[in-house]
């Protein structure tokens, strides 16, 4: 194949830096804008969408046993506003968890026999339990978490954090998205691109989906009968045109454009070797459990998201799907957190051998939590659970987060926080702290406004600082 | 690299020793970004009483001290915080992480020394009259605007760039006047056209192109938030495309900018309001409508409501009014109080805030006269045809009466031998029991049914059942969900062995498992059974361990089934229970089933047919006449028709089904608009404390921000009064904001480059005395939107080369805030794709009608909506080729060609795209398979043409990029032409298998390796950034 020798000199002698002008373009926003060293150099967001209990996996009420059954006292209730499922309802029967709590590791944090496995590493994560959000239905409160406000515009975390940032890697964008489906019977909330959507950013910032059926990025292979070779051959003569026209029109749009479609070359190979499994061991397999080989599943996203992490990607966001556990509670949720119990843990231990976790951030949980009375007729063996944003669970690791401890308390029906309350701007400003942020300074300016991820609000949540 | 950029343009201008201050210029930017946020207009966040945003309040005496006393600086207490460096005098805090540099200190001075003198803002002052500016070079200006930019390029001691070239212009003004390349007709016309009227014919014929509509609608729809879904939850399809068509239609026929905003904001409330006027206030309707159950309906009403208020100011007033609704504005004049004052404009919709309807009211249906036309003769028959089938049910009531008599003797039974029977009467089978909830039992086909919920299935252990079979299985089912599973005996883990029935969204899936996904036979029917009503579902099975032994009946009828997976190779026997209403722990049921049969063979179809007909009589005729339902009414006359009906009677039924099949279609077929309307009385509209919904404060009426211009008189209180208000004389926004939106649409970026924002916090107009004059003009011509554009791309300025020049400091005015040279950047990202159409010859022109379905990768709707249950489904024919404004947008999901190049999701209003550049957008024109399969029709069409390998190869490069090759670039093509000739000589399936991406058709028998290879070449000139980009 002819390659144009022009076409290499010209990259090295045009003077324009195309390597950084593609860095810019795949998120990368020159320097990054870090206020203060960080702790953290990425995030892996484990999002599991629609809500999961708090009451079921971590924050344990043992107390609410001798309440089963019994109407939940119109003073915890208060005045909070419910959902429209659930505000007709003419009874709010206390439901105490069907699942057995015991204490684990050093720090003995109380978790469910729902999540074994996440049980064995508490002493890594710090378990959040006072986390809250004006939110009361799925839209909004996903929204609110990932961009700061309940009504769709802004810009997302990992958007934010591209433009914050940029990119560590070369040749994968700095914001990556990876979805899976849970094994809950009941239909699975919707998600909206805005969830990785860049808002008033510019577009380069936005996520970019990892898909696990077809090309795992939009476009990435080739079309039937152009293969590496040829591609190269068209990509060469594109080049040396495009260089033509720089030399007589002096536009550095030119040069970046060249720049892209050499990256758009690289990503064609360095896509699919993220993607490829064929060098994990065995073990590692095991590690993340059955559903590990199973291109789409949680636990296979998992073990992307240990890939991505060695690679460079910024922002790692998994969604799962399906906690949205009105109905069927026990039985939907045993099989939500057998999706993503083994893979969570595995993924933690995985980071931490490698000596990752350090400056990887890693978190878990959903858009609020769940009553603490039943949704619906309280049944012997099933009940459901309607949303709750007065108090919830996460967890996080790594990242500069203080291990082994559970930060925040609520009162014995789980309804109200009691103590160190964190808003969802909180977690985003300790959050973005973690990865040297200040979030008052994090700014873009849209509509004669200098707009933050946390709005005018958030405080960083020292005490679970390590 | 875009950060950078911003920061540079937000500095102040450096003036230079011993010149002027400007308030406006220098001063204020310095304030509004510093200090009103504290001491501006809102009193809610003022600090200490004081304002800095006019001069009563800076010069005011507060607590002993005024912040400026003109003229004193040393007893302005302003000098002194800023130039304090005591942690708690200091200003601006340290914590507001703002400083000033010690070049805004000097312009304060300065500004102090010389009096403070205030300025109100550029914007808020309406447009005067201005000579148009000396100039040097009399010869350059054609226009007004060129005085403008001339005057003040001469002020810098620049020259604009030469006159581009006449085939670069004639690609500009194609592109930026209807959105495609010009044709080669066009282009041929205006390159031999050597009169000196030849580029105004040009512009004078593009600017009556259909297209022209088309392409100017695209920025309209931004700002309008213009999709065809719901946008919030389960993202439900709507219909607004009717309104889509009015913008179209508008900009082509040059309705006066006046008139298009009165009608579009007010349409209904015009006297004697016609059809289009009314479609047209579907402008306020694009906004999101949520469904999402439990959502609080007020919280979403108020939020409608705030998004009219947002976008109509964004779009014609350039002001970002959402800022007040939770406070006053900190910058601008607009209060929490007026903000509420315009929201009421826009409060009295008669629309619920949980939407019940994907197409939410109020709406308007809109049927063309031939639809009018057919509907009418279509309801005259079909009460014809009830009247005449009406007399046949009356006269058969006696027989069918006398025949129920006796119809339990003739009627046919049930197989004999089940080795399971569940009725749900009351008393379940030997051996059955109930796991969960106990199902709520209602009337079913025979006695009662079970309504599962999910929460509950039966089981039993069923020894004498061999699933390896053969075997049969019936059952009655009413699914009241997309996705659940009736009837399984199958394992929940490991090797899921077993055999189970699923049913999703109606179409049933049977899997019968040795193990899961590697020995199993998949089929799912290829019909849904349909939903709300009851249907007999049987499956028999063979026992041959392949798929075709497996048979699917949906109410008699034998239906037809796709093969997912047939390679069964051993037992699916098990030691699970026999389930109904589960799969396993995870799948249940929603819905009701009854009469549940197994047996072991098979049957043939007469028997399958008289199980399922003898169920449901018998069921019917064992129920009391007044117990009946009306539905049961009608199956019991349909099925005595059937077998006793005489041919007339027949006749009538059917004459009866046509009529009421054509209506339905037709209603169907008619479209509708979301649409504005009055309630007959308004709602109260009262200030939301902090903008909440649930928390009003005073009572406002409808009312305008007073500082902006005067409401005109006798102007009604309402939305008309509203655009009245707006197309005012003494509006000073109206008219700029538009002028501004019409520059930017030819030169990528506005003479205000802040187009999101007109106030304090914008940037200042480049050319001020321009964009006045500009307005101005527009006004006093009658808003003529063509005329406008006729005059900006005619001008000197606009025809200018785009090439950029190099200064030792780099490229020069990198961003052409000076206008020094004519206009370049990328095309849109419907502009790239209606390109690579229009020159492979794709592009279908028709104009308007429901939105499209082209080209799209797999799986996109699925990854996102709710339970995954809405797939896209791409267009045959014409849909794949239509301009890309007509493709259908999800909110969820937008299409990806849109996300890629910069396109708005659309949730919210905007005027303002980026123009990014990414690896991503490299993909998707080298891959996609719209723009391989216009690589291969561009390439087909060169090669049809006459002319040898030469003149093809220079055919295809002007056909793309309407100049003329240079030798070296030719070179270059066909070096590439001729090693792809190598390559696909000796890979004839690679050929062939490039050329089958697209369902585009090409002639018959191409020689299949040349066409390959020129596929690659047109494939490089498709990607070319010149291609990509206009000059």
């Amino acid at each position: 194949m002819n390659d144009f020798p022009d076409r290499r000199q010209f990259l090295q002698s045009s003077g324009l830096g195309l390597g950084s002008m593609a860095l810019a373009a795949l998120g990368h926003g020159g320097d990054a804008m870090t206020n203060f060293a960080p702790k953290a150099k990425r995030v892996i967001y484990l999002f599991m969408h629609g809500g999961p209990s708090q009451l079921d996996l971590f924050d344990h009420k043992p107390g609410l046993a001798k309440h089963h059954g019994q109407e939940l006292p119109a003073s915890v209730r208060g005045e909070q506003r419910l959902t429209g499922m659930t505000s007709g309802q003419a009874s709010f029967p206390v439901a105490a968890s069907r699942f057995a709590f015991a204490r684990h590791g050093r720090s003995g944090a109380w978790v469910s026999e729902l999540l074994p496995h996440t049980a064995g590493v508490v002493d890594d994560l710090c378990i959040v339990r006072s986390m809250h959000t004006e939110a009361i239905n799925h839209d909004p409160a996903v929204t609110y978490l990932q961009t700061g406000h309940q009504q769709p515009g802004r810009p997302s975390f990992g958007a934010w954090l591209s433009y914050g940032l940029g990119c560590e890697s070369r040749d994968l964008p700095a914001f990556v998205v990876m979805v899976s489906r849970g094994s809950a019977a009941r239909p699975a909330d919707p998600l909206y691109a805005r969830l990785w959507g860049s808002g008033f950013l510019p577009s380069n910032h936005q996520g970019v989906s990892l898909r696990s059926g077809g090309d795992p990025v939009l476009y990435l292979s080739s079309p039937p009968g152009i293969n590496r070779s040829t591609r190269r051959d068209q990509l060469d003569v594109i080049a040396a045109l495009n260089g033509g026209q720089l030399a007589q029109r002096h536009d550095p749009e030119i040069a970046t454009r060249i720049a892209q479609y050499e990256m758009a070359f690289r990503m064609q190979s360095s896509v699919p070797d993220l993607t490829d499994f064929g060098g994990e061991s065995e073990s590692t397999f095991e590690a993340y459990g059955p559903r590990s080989r199973e291109p789409g599943s949680f636990a296979a996203n998992c073990l992307l998201a240990r890939r991505m992490a060695e690679r460079g990607v910024r922002f790692i966001q998994l969604y799962h799907r399906g906690w949205d556990q009105h109905y069927n509670l026990p039985s939907d949720l045993r099989l939500q957190c057998g999706d993503v119990d083994q893979p969570a843990a595995a993924l933690i231990r995985d980071l931490k051998q490698r000596g990752l976790l350090e400056e990887t951030l890693v978190i878990w949980g959903g858009e609020f939590g769940r009553t603490t009375y039943s949704q619906g007729k309280l049944e012997p063996t099933n009940h459901g659970r309607d949303h709750h944003g007065r108090c919830f669970t996460m967890w996080m690791a790594g990242g500069g987060i203080r291990p082994g401890i559970q930060y925040g308390e609520t009162d014995d029906f789980c309804y109200n926080i009691t103590r160190d309350p964190v808003h969802v701007h909180d977690l985003n400003a300790t959050l973005l702290n973690q990865l040297g942020l200040d979030h008052e300074r994090l700014t873009y300016r849209f509509q004669g406004r200098d707009h933050r991820l946390t709005d005018v609000h958030g405080k960083v949540v020292r005490g679970i600082l390590a | 690299m875009f950060r950078i950029a911003i920061a540079l343009l937000s500095l102040p201008t450096i003036t230079a020793l011993g010149e002027v201050v400007s308030f406006n210029k220098d001063v204020r930017p310095i304030l509004s970004d510093n200090c009103f946020s504290c001491h501006g207009a809102d009193p809610g966040s003022r600090k200490a009483g004081l304002r800095l945003d006019t001069y009563e309040g800076a010069t005011a005496e507060n607590e002993g001290a005024r912040a400026i006393v003109p003229g004193e600086l040393a007893k302005s207490e302003l000098w002194t915080r800023i130039t304090s460096e005591d942690g708690d005098e200091m200003m601006p805090p340290a914590k507001s992480h703002k400083t000033l540099s010690p070049e805004q200190k000097e312009i304060l001075k300065r500004w102090v020394e010389s009096g403070a003198i205030y300025e109100p803002h550029w914007s808020f002052v309406p447009p005067v009259a201005i000579p148009l500016p000396e100039i040097g070079r009399a010869d350059w200006p054609r226009n007004g605007i060129d005085h403008f930019v001339l005057a003040r390029l001469e002020a810098e001691s620049l020259e604009p760039s030469s006159e581009a070239s006449r085939e670069a212009l004639l690609r500009r003004v194609t592109l930026d006047l209807t959105g495609l390349p010009p044709t080669p007709e066009d282009a041929r016309a205006f390159l031999e056209d050597g009169s000196e009227t030849a580029y105004e014919t040009l512009v004078d014929r593009l600017l009556q192109s259909p297209h022209f509509g088309e392409h100017l609608a695209v920025g309209w729809l931004d700002a309008a938030r213009y999709a065809d879904t719901n946008g919030y939850f389960g993202d439900k399809p709507r219909q607004m495309w009717l309104w889509r068509d009015w913008v179209i239609d508008a900009l082509n026929a040059n309705m006066p900018f006046d008139r298009f905003t009165i009608e579009q904001l007010a349409g209904d409330l015009l006297p004697g309001a016609t059809v289009a006027q009314r479609i047209a206030t579907g402008f306020n309707r694009n906004h999101m409508a949520n469904n999402e159950s439990g959502s609080i309906a007020e919280e979403f009403r108020v939020e409608y409501v705030v998004d009219r208020v947002d976008t109509t100011m964004a779009t014609w007033t350039g002001l970002t009014a959402a800022c007040s609704q939770c406070h006053d504005h900190k910058f601008d004049p607009i209060s929490q109080r007026e903000f509420f004052g315009l929201f009421a404009f826009f409060n009295n919709v008669p629309e619920q805030g949980l939407i019940t309807a994907d197409n939410p009211p109020p709406i308007l249906s809109v049927p063309s006269a031939d639809q009018e036309t057919a509907l009418a003769g279509c309801l005259a028959e079909k009460k014809t045809a009830e009247a005449a089938f009406a007399k046949i049910r009356e006269d058969l009531a006696p027989r069918l009466a006398e025949w129920q008599k006796e119809a339990l003797k003739t009627l046919p039974l049930p197989p004999s031998k089940a080795i399971f029977h569940e009725a749900f009467d009351g008393k379940s089978a030997d051996k059955t029991t109930l796991i969960g909830n106990a199902p709520v039992y209602e009337k079913g086909v025979q006695g009662e049914a079970a309504a599962f919920d999910a929460t509950q299935h039966f089981e039993n252990p069923l020894p004498e059942f061999d699933p390896d079979g053969p075997w049969t299985v019936g059952l009655w089912v009413k699914p009241d969900g997309s996705l659940g599973c009736p009837l399984s005996k199958i394992e929940a883990e490991g090797d899921r062995r077993g055999l189970e029935i699923i049913l999703q969204k109606g179409r049933v899936q049977l899997n019968l498992v040795n193990r899961w996904s590697e020995s199993a036979i998949e089929v799912a029917t290829v019909e849904a059974m349909g939903s709300g009503d009851w249907h007999h579902l049987v499956v028999s099975y063979d026992g041959s361990s392949r798929a075709k032994g497996l048979r699917v009946w949906f109410d008699g009828a034998p239906t037809s089934l796709e093969v997912r997976r047939d390679n069964l190779t051993g037992t699916i026997r098990n030691l699970e229970p026999l389930r109904l209403g589960r799969r396993d722990s995870g799948l249940g049921y929603y819905g009701l089933i009854d009469e549940v049969r197994l047996f072991r063979g098979a049957l043939n179809e007469e028997g399958v047919r008289d199980w399922g007909r003898g169920e449901r009589i018998r069921g019917i005729v064992g129920t009391p006449p007044e117990k009946r339902s009306a539905r049961e009414h009608e199956i019991l006359l349909d099925d005595y028709l059937d077998h006793y009906g005489e041919a007339s009677a027949l006749e009538a039924r059917e004459r009866l089904s046509v009529a009421t099949a054509g209506e339905k279609a037709l209603r169907e077929a008619i479209p509708t608009v979301l649409v504005m309307e009055e309630m007959k009385t308004p709602r109260a509209t009262f200030v939301l404390e902090r903008g909440v919904y649930d928390q009003p404060r005073e009572e406002v009426k409808p009312h305008v921000p007073a500082a902006i211009a005067p409401w005109p008189e006798d102007a009604p209180a309402n939305r008309l009064g509203l655009a009245q208000w707006l197309v005012s004389p003494h509006h000073p926004l109206t008219a700029r904001v538009a002028v501004n939106r019409l520059w930017a649409h030819c030169f990528g970026e506005g003479l205000v480059r802040t187009p999101e924002d007109f106030g304090l916090q914008g940037e200042a107009p480049t050319h001020p005395a321009l964009l006045d004059y500009l307005a101005l003009r527009f006004r006093e011509s009658g808003w003529d939107v063509k005329g406008l554009l006729k005059e900006i791309v005619m001008s000197s300025t606009y025809r200018q080369d785009s090439a950029f020049t190099m200064t030792d400091a780099g490229v020069h005015d990198p961003a052409n805030r000076l206008l020094g040279r004519g206009p370049s950047g990328r095309l849109t990202a419907e502009m790239l794709r209606d390109q690579s159409l229009a020159v492979a010859g794709l592009l279908v022109p028709t104009i308007g009608g429901p939105s499209v379905k082209p080209y799209q990768p797999p799986g996109l709707w699925e990854a996102v909506s709710y339970n995954a249950e809405d797939s896209y489904t791409a267009d045959t024919g014409d849909g794949l080729w239509r301009r890309s404004l007509y493709t259908f947008i999800k909110r969820q999901a937008p299409p990806p060609s849109m996300l890629n190049f910069d396109g708005p999701t659309r949730e919210k209003c905007t005027v303002r795209r980026g123009r990014t550049s990414t690896p991503l957008q490299a993909l998707q024109l080298l891959n996609d398979e719209t723009h391989v399969e216009a690589a291969r029709m561009l390439a087909e069409t060169i090669l049809r043409s006459p002319g040898d390998e030469k003149i093809h190869l220079a055919k295809l490069w002007s056909r793309v990029l309407v100049r003329a090759a240079t030798t070296e670039e030719l070179a270059r093509l066909h070096g590439l032409l001729q090693r792809q000739r190598e390559r696909f000589a000796t890979a004839p399936a690679e050929a062939i298998a490039l050329l089958s991406v697209g369902a585009a058709k090409g002639v018959a028998n191409p020689d299949q390796a040349e066409l390959a290879s020129w596929t690659i070449v047109a494939q490089v000139v498709l990607n070319l950034d010149e291609t990509l980009t206009k000059r």
